[in-house]
Protein backbone atom coordinates (compact mmCIF):
# COMPACT_ATOMS: atom_id res chain seq x y z
CA UNK A 1 0.00 0.00 0.00
CA UNK A 2 1.19 3.47 -1.03
CA UNK A 3 2.42 6.23 1.41
CA UNK A 4 0.66 9.19 2.21
CA UNK A 5 3.27 11.28 0.02
CA UNK A 6 3.18 8.88 -3.13
CA UNK A 7 -0.16 9.28 -3.44
CA UNK A 8 -0.19 12.92 -3.11
CA UNK A 9 3.06 12.64 -6.47
CA UNK A 10 0.24 10.44 -8.18
CA UNK A 11 -2.58 13.20 -7.74
CA UNK A 12 -0.15 15.97 -8.63
CA UNK A 13 1.34 13.97 -11.40
CA UNK A 14 -1.99 12.93 -13.20
CA UNK A 15 -3.13 16.87 -12.60
CA UNK A 16 -7.03 15.52 -12.05
CA UNK A 17 -6.70 11.69 -14.30
CA UNK A 18 -5.76 9.59 -11.33
CA UNK A 19 -9.02 8.88 -9.84
CA UNK A 20 -8.03 6.03 -8.10
CA UNK A 21 -4.93 8.19 -6.46
CA UNK A 22 -7.19 11.03 -5.71
CA UNK A 23 -9.97 8.89 -3.86
CA UNK A 24 -7.56 7.02 -1.54
CA UNK A 25 -6.27 10.32 -0.52
CA UNK A 26 -9.74 11.53 -0.06
CA UNK A 27 -10.59 8.37 2.37
CA UNK A 28 -7.28 7.88 4.15
CA UNK A 29 -7.09 12.33 5.19
CA UNK A 30 -11.08 12.42 5.51
CA UNK A 31 -10.72 10.39 8.42
CA UNK A 32 -8.25 12.25 10.35
CA UNK A 33 -9.62 15.72 9.29
CA UNK A 34 -13.32 14.56 10.53
CA UNK A 35 -11.54 13.72 13.72
CA UNK A 36 -9.96 16.99 13.95
CA UNK A 37 -12.61 18.61 13.25
CA UNK A 38 -14.96 16.54 16.25
CA UNK A 39 -12.17 18.01 18.29
CA UNK A 40 -12.15 21.47 17.58
CA UNK A 41 -15.63 22.30 16.39
CA UNK A 42 -17.86 19.66 18.83
CA UNK A 43 -20.35 19.10 16.31
CA UNK A 44 -20.50 16.34 13.60
CA UNK A 45 -22.04 18.36 10.61
CA UNK A 46 -19.38 20.89 11.05
CA UNK A 47 -16.93 18.23 11.33
CA UNK A 48 -18.22 16.57 7.73
CA UNK A 49 -18.78 20.19 6.19
CA UNK A 50 -14.94 20.69 7.50
CA UNK A 51 -14.11 17.60 5.98
CA UNK A 52 -15.60 18.28 2.36
CA UNK A 53 -13.68 21.79 2.45
CA UNK A 54 -9.98 20.85 3.43
CA UNK A 55 -10.11 17.85 0.94
CA UNK A 56 -11.37 20.22 -2.03
CA UNK A 57 -8.71 22.40 -0.82
CA UNK A 58 -5.98 19.84 -1.30
CA UNK A 59 -6.86 17.81 -4.34
CA UNK A 60 -7.19 21.28 -5.71
CA UNK A 61 -3.68 22.21 -5.14
CA UNK A 62 -2.24 19.06 -5.80
CA UNK A 63 -4.09 19.31 -9.17
CA UNK A 64 -2.55 22.76 -9.52
CA UNK A 65 1.14 21.33 -8.90
CA UNK A 66 1.04 24.31 -5.68
CA UNK A 67 1.86 21.41 -2.93
CA UNK A 68 5.66 22.19 -2.63
CA UNK A 69 6.41 19.15 -0.68
CA UNK A 70 3.50 16.00 -1.84
CA UNK A 71 5.44 13.76 0.69
CA UNK A 72 4.53 16.30 3.73
CA UNK A 73 1.08 16.19 2.63
CA UNK A 74 0.04 15.15 6.34
CA UNK A 75 1.83 18.82 7.31
CA UNK A 76 -0.31 20.73 4.34
CA UNK A 77 -3.72 18.80 5.24
CA UNK A 78 -3.09 19.85 8.83
CA UNK A 79 -2.53 23.40 8.11
CA UNK A 80 -5.57 23.36 5.87
CA UNK A 81 -7.88 22.50 8.38
CA UNK A 82 -6.10 24.57 11.45
CA UNK A 83 -6.85 27.44 8.85
CA UNK A 84 -10.43 26.50 7.86
CA UNK A 85 -11.43 26.19 11.52
CA UNK A 86 -9.53 29.62 12.37
CA UNK A 87 -11.79 31.25 9.49
CA UNK A 88 -14.55 29.31 10.58
CA UNK A 89 -14.44 31.04 14.69
CA UNK A 90 -13.63 34.55 12.83
CA UNK A 91 -17.19 34.18 11.06
CA UNK A 92 -16.31 33.64 7.24
CA UNK A 93 -16.77 30.17 6.68
CA UNK A 94 -17.66 30.99 3.60
CA UNK A 95 -14.32 31.41 1.89
CA UNK A 96 -13.85 30.14 -1.64
CA UNK A 97 -11.67 27.33 -1.40
CA UNK A 98 -11.27 25.47 -4.81
CA UNK A 99 -12.27 26.27 -8.62
CA UNK A 100 -11.99 22.68 -9.56
CA UNK A 101 -15.90 22.33 -9.03
CA UNK A 102 -15.38 18.84 -8.69
CA UNK A 103 -17.56 16.36 -6.73
CA UNK A 104 -14.92 14.20 -3.96
CA UNK A 105 -15.92 11.14 -2.59
CA UNK A 106 -17.79 11.15 0.42
CA UNK A 107 -16.33 10.33 3.45
CA UNK A 108 -19.18 8.91 5.62
CA UNK A 109 -18.85 8.71 9.38
CA UNK A 110 -18.43 5.23 10.94
CA UNK A 111 -21.80 3.88 12.13
CA UNK A 112 -21.77 2.51 15.81
CA UNK A 113 -22.22 -1.31 15.68
CA UNK A 114 -26.05 -1.61 17.02
CA UNK A 115 -24.82 -4.90 18.62
CA UNK A 116 -22.27 -3.60 20.77
CA UNK A 117 -24.95 -1.72 22.62
CA UNK A 118 -25.74 -4.31 24.83
CA UNK A 119 -22.08 -5.28 25.82
CA UNK A 120 -21.93 -1.71 26.00
CA UNK A 121 -24.08 -1.28 28.99
CA UNK A 122 -23.00 -4.47 30.47
CA UNK A 123 -19.44 -3.31 30.69
CA UNK A 124 -20.58 -0.08 32.14
CA UNK A 125 -22.16 -1.49 35.06
CA UNK A 126 -19.11 -4.05 35.64
CA UNK A 127 -16.47 -1.25 36.34
CA UNK A 128 -15.78 0.15 39.58
CA UNK A 129 -18.40 2.60 40.85
CA UNK A 130 -16.18 5.64 40.89
CA UNK A 131 -15.03 4.79 37.70
CA UNK A 132 -18.31 4.55 36.41
CA UNK A 133 -19.20 7.90 37.59
CA UNK A 134 -16.69 9.17 35.80
CA UNK A 135 -17.36 7.97 32.70
CA UNK A 136 -20.68 8.80 33.22
CA UNK A 137 -19.92 12.29 33.97
CA UNK A 138 -17.74 12.69 31.19
CA UNK A 139 -19.89 11.12 28.68
CA UNK A 140 -23.55 11.91 29.43
CA UNK A 141 -22.48 14.73 31.66
CA UNK A 142 -19.83 16.40 28.93
CA UNK A 143 -18.09 17.39 32.00
CA UNK A 144 -14.42 18.05 32.01
CA UNK A 145 -12.41 16.31 34.59
CA UNK A 146 -11.70 19.58 36.65
CA UNK A 147 -15.54 19.48 36.54
CA UNK A 148 -15.51 16.06 37.25
CA UNK A 149 -12.97 16.40 40.37
CA UNK A 150 -15.00 19.06 42.02
CA UNK A 151 -18.41 17.12 42.04
CA UNK A 152 -16.89 13.66 43.42
CA UNK A 153 -14.22 15.44 45.43
CA UNK A 154 -10.99 14.43 43.86
CA UNK A 155 -8.00 16.00 41.82
CA UNK A 156 -8.56 16.57 38.64
CA UNK A 157 -5.31 14.58 37.26
CA UNK A 158 -6.79 11.79 39.71
CA UNK A 159 -9.40 12.01 37.96
CA UNK A 160 -8.08 11.24 34.74
CA UNK A 161 -6.18 8.13 35.78
CA UNK A 162 -9.18 6.90 36.78
CA UNK A 163 -11.07 7.89 32.82
CA UNK A 164 -8.08 6.08 31.38
CA UNK A 165 -8.56 3.25 33.81
CA UNK A 166 -12.15 2.78 32.75
CA UNK A 167 -11.41 3.33 29.64
CA UNK A 168 -8.92 0.61 29.46
CA UNK A 169 -11.29 -1.77 31.34
CA UNK A 170 -14.40 -1.18 29.02
CA UNK A 171 -11.59 -1.50 25.90
CA UNK A 172 -11.03 -5.54 27.42
CA UNK A 173 -14.67 -5.80 27.96
CA UNK A 174 -15.34 -4.86 24.62
CA UNK A 175 -12.62 -7.04 22.90
CA UNK A 176 -11.37 -3.44 21.22
CA UNK A 177 -7.99 -3.97 22.35
CA UNK A 178 -6.48 -4.44 18.33
CA UNK A 179 -8.90 -1.58 17.19
CA UNK A 180 -7.82 1.29 20.06
CA UNK B 1 4.99 7.12 7.19
CA UNK B 2 3.25 3.69 6.35
CA UNK B 3 -0.18 4.16 6.57
CA UNK B 4 0.11 0.25 7.97
CA UNK B 5 2.15 0.12 10.62
CA UNK B 6 3.26 3.19 13.30
CA UNK B 7 6.83 2.35 15.48
CA UNK B 8 5.67 5.45 18.11
CA UNK B 9 1.65 4.78 18.53
CA UNK B 10 0.34 7.44 20.41
CA UNK B 11 -1.02 5.97 23.94
CA UNK B 12 -4.64 5.48 24.87
CA UNK B 13 -4.36 7.77 27.13
CA UNK B 14 -3.80 10.33 24.85
CA UNK B 15 -6.07 9.50 22.40
CA UNK B 16 -8.74 9.63 25.01
CA UNK B 17 -7.92 13.36 26.91
CA UNK B 18 -7.40 14.68 22.96
CA UNK B 19 -11.15 13.66 22.01
CA UNK B 20 -12.01 15.41 25.40
CA UNK B 21 -9.99 18.04 24.81
CA UNK B 22 -7.84 17.58 27.51
CA UNK B 23 -4.55 17.77 26.50
CA UNK B 24 -2.32 20.57 27.18
CA UNK B 25 -2.00 23.05 24.17
CA UNK B 26 1.75 21.79 23.13
CA UNK B 27 0.80 18.10 23.70
CA UNK B 28 -2.08 18.74 21.48
CA UNK B 29 -0.36 19.94 18.55
CA UNK B 30 2.44 17.63 18.67
CA UNK B 31 -0.59 14.78 18.62
CA UNK B 32 -2.18 16.48 15.72
CA UNK B 33 1.13 16.38 13.65
CA UNK B 34 1.42 12.61 14.58
CA UNK B 35 -2.19 12.34 13.63
CA UNK B 36 -2.16 13.25 9.98
CA UNK B 37 0.84 11.53 9.35
CA UNK B 38 -0.17 8.61 10.73
CA UNK B 39 -3.11 6.47 9.37
CA UNK B 40 -2.63 3.96 11.76
CA UNK B 41 -2.95 6.39 14.58
CA UNK B 42 -6.10 8.14 13.36
CA UNK B 43 -7.57 4.21 12.90
CA UNK B 44 -7.42 3.59 16.73
CA UNK B 45 -8.52 7.24 17.79
CA UNK B 46 -11.58 6.85 15.98
CA UNK B 47 -12.20 4.01 17.63
CA UNK B 48 -11.90 5.96 20.47
CA UNK B 49 -14.26 8.81 19.76
CA UNK B 50 -16.74 5.59 18.58
CA UNK B 51 -16.66 4.22 21.72
CA UNK B 52 -17.63 7.58 23.23
CA UNK B 53 -20.23 8.22 20.84
CA UNK B 54 -21.91 4.81 21.85
CA UNK B 55 -21.45 5.79 25.69
CA UNK B 56 -23.09 9.02 24.88
CA UNK B 57 -26.32 6.42 22.98
CA UNK B 58 -26.72 4.37 25.57
CA UNK B 59 -27.38 7.57 28.05
CA UNK B 60 -29.33 8.70 25.63
CA UNK B 61 -31.52 5.76 25.06
CA UNK B 62 -31.86 5.58 28.64
CA UNK B 63 -30.14 2.08 28.32
CA UNK B 64 -27.22 2.42 30.98
CA UNK B 65 -28.50 2.59 34.37
CA UNK B 66 -26.11 4.70 36.62
CA UNK B 67 -25.94 3.92 40.52
CA UNK B 68 -24.35 6.72 42.29
CA UNK B 69 -23.82 7.00 46.43
CA UNK B 70 -25.70 9.76 48.28
CA UNK B 71 -22.28 11.56 48.53
CA UNK B 72 -22.15 12.12 44.92
CA UNK B 73 -25.46 13.86 44.69
CA UNK B 74 -24.55 16.09 47.69
CA UNK B 75 -21.17 16.83 46.24
CA UNK B 76 -22.34 17.61 42.85
CA UNK B 77 -24.93 20.33 44.27
CA UNK B 78 -22.44 22.00 46.51
CA UNK B 79 -20.54 22.42 43.38
CA UNK B 80 -23.14 24.11 42.03
CA UNK B 81 -24.75 21.44 39.84
CA UNK B 82 -28.90 21.53 39.64
CA UNK B 83 -29.95 18.04 41.22
CA UNK B 84 -34.12 17.57 40.99
CA UNK B 85 -34.38 14.04 43.10
CA UNK B 86 -37.13 12.26 43.38
CA UNK B 87 -37.84 9.46 46.31
CA UNK B 88 -39.33 6.69 46.32
CA UNK B 89 -40.43 3.84 48.76
CA UNK B 90 -41.05 0.50 47.52
CA UNK B 91 -44.60 0.65 45.68
CA UNK B 92 -44.91 4.49 45.99
CA UNK B 93 -45.53 6.49 42.62
CA UNK B 94 -44.20 10.00 41.85
CA UNK B 95 -44.63 12.60 38.98
CA UNK B 96 -41.46 13.77 37.51
CA UNK B 97 -39.88 16.44 35.26
CA UNK B 98 -36.87 17.50 34.43
CA UNK B 99 -36.46 21.38 34.05
CA UNK B 100 -34.53 23.65 32.40
CA UNK B 101 -31.77 24.20 34.64
CA UNK B 102 -30.93 21.17 36.14
CA UNK B 103 -27.85 19.39 35.82
CA UNK B 104 -29.28 16.17 37.12
CA UNK B 105 -32.21 14.07 37.53
CA UNK B 106 -31.57 11.80 40.32
CA UNK B 107 -34.09 8.52 41.11
CA UNK B 108 -33.74 7.37 44.67
CA UNK B 109 -35.31 4.11 45.22
CA UNK B 110 -35.56 3.11 48.85
CA UNK B 111 -34.34 -0.24 50.03
CA UNK B 112 -35.25 -0.81 53.55
CA UNK B 113 -33.30 -4.19 54.00
CA UNK B 114 -29.92 -4.72 55.63
CA UNK B 115 -27.14 -6.67 54.68
CA UNK B 116 -28.09 -6.50 50.47
CA UNK B 117 -25.26 -7.24 48.60
CA UNK B 118 -27.23 -5.70 45.05
CA UNK B 119 -29.70 -4.92 43.64
CA UNK B 120 -31.38 -6.13 39.81
CA UNK B 121 -33.94 -4.15 38.32
CA UNK B 122 -36.15 -4.79 35.89
CA UNK B 123 -37.08 -1.39 34.23
CA UNK B 124 -40.20 -0.99 31.95
CA UNK B 125 -41.10 2.39 30.09
CA UNK B 126 -44.06 3.38 28.50
CA UNK B 127 -44.51 5.79 26.04
CA UNK B 128 -47.91 7.40 26.91
CA UNK B 129 -48.53 9.07 23.57
CA UNK B 130 -47.50 5.98 21.52
CA UNK B 131 -48.10 3.23 23.21
CA UNK B 132 -44.72 2.36 22.67
CA UNK B 133 -43.36 -0.45 24.90
CA UNK B 134 -39.93 -1.82 26.33
CA UNK B 135 -38.45 -3.07 29.15
CA UNK B 136 -34.69 -4.11 30.10
CA UNK B 137 -33.06 -6.28 32.99
CA UNK B 138 -30.16 -4.22 35.04
CA UNK B 139 -28.38 -6.42 37.29
CA UNK B 140 -26.18 -6.31 40.21
CA UNK B 141 -26.67 -2.39 40.88
CA UNK B 142 -25.13 -1.33 44.01
CA UNK B 143 -26.62 -0.09 46.44
CA UNK B 144 -25.56 2.86 48.83
CA UNK B 145 -25.78 0.42 52.17
CA UNK B 146 -26.11 4.05 54.51
CA UNK B 147 -28.98 5.29 53.03
CA UNK B 148 -30.33 2.27 51.88
CA UNK B 149 -31.27 3.21 48.56
CA UNK B 150 -30.27 2.40 45.14
CA UNK B 151 -29.58 6.31 43.80
CA UNK B 152 -30.05 6.41 39.72
CA UNK B 153 -28.40 9.46 37.55
CA UNK B 154 -29.64 10.67 34.88
CA UNK B 155 -27.98 13.91 32.89
CA UNK B 156 -30.70 16.65 32.22
CA UNK B 157 -30.19 16.75 28.65
CA UNK B 158 -31.35 13.08 28.61
CA UNK B 159 -34.47 13.18 30.78
CA UNK B 160 -35.35 16.68 29.07
CA UNK B 161 -35.49 14.25 25.75
CA UNK B 162 -38.17 11.65 27.37
CA UNK B 163 -41.43 11.56 25.97
CA UNK B 164 -44.58 11.67 28.47
CA UNK B 165 -44.15 8.03 29.62
CA UNK B 166 -44.31 5.77 32.77
CA UNK B 167 -41.24 3.88 34.16
CA UNK B 168 -42.22 0.66 36.51
CA UNK B 169 -39.30 -0.21 38.15
CA UNK B 170 -39.03 -3.42 39.95
CA UNK B 171 -36.48 -4.38 42.32
CA UNK B 172 -34.66 -7.83 43.45
CA UNK B 173 -32.54 -7.07 46.31
CA UNK B 174 -30.18 -10.04 46.72
CA UNK B 175 -28.77 -10.85 50.05
CA UNK B 176 -26.74 -13.95 51.72
CA UNK B 177 -29.56 -15.88 52.55
CA UNK B 178 -32.28 -14.96 50.02
CA UNK B 179 -33.29 -12.66 47.32
CA UNK B 180 -36.41 -10.22 48.22
CA UNK B 181 -38.60 -8.60 45.84
CA UNK B 182 -39.46 -4.86 46.02
CA UNK B 183 -41.49 -2.73 44.55
CA UNK B 184 -42.68 -1.09 41.99
CA UNK B 185 -41.25 1.82 42.15
CA UNK B 186 -43.35 4.13 39.40
CA UNK B 187 -42.74 7.25 37.86
CA UNK B 188 -45.01 9.39 35.84
CA UNK B 189 -43.01 11.26 33.46
CA UNK B 190 -43.89 14.60 31.62
CA UNK B 191 -41.46 17.01 29.88
CA UNK B 192 -41.41 20.35 31.64
CA UNK B 193 -43.02 22.33 28.70
CA UNK B 194 -46.40 20.06 28.68
CA UNK B 195 -46.65 20.74 32.55
CA UNK B 196 -50.12 22.28 33.43
CA UNK B 197 -48.92 26.03 34.36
Amino acid sequence: MPADGDLARRVAAAGGADAEAENELCRRFGRRVRLYGLRHLRNPDAADDLVQRVLLLTIGKLRAGAVREPDRIGSFVLGAARMLVHESRRGRPDVPLSETGDELPVVEPREPDPFASERLARCLEALAERERTIVVLTYYGDQDSAGIARTIGLAAGHVRVLRHRAIGRLRTCMGLEEAM
Amino acid sequence: VSPLACTSPLPIDQLVDYELGELPAAAEEAFEAHLFECDACARRLDAVVSLGQRIRRLGQEGQATVAVSEDVLARAAAAGARVRQYRLEPGASVACTAGPDDTYVAIRLAVPLDDVLGVDLEVAFHDLDTGERHSRRVEDVPVDAGAHEVVLLFPGDVVRAYPRSRWTIEARARRRDAGVSLGPYVLDHTPWERLPR
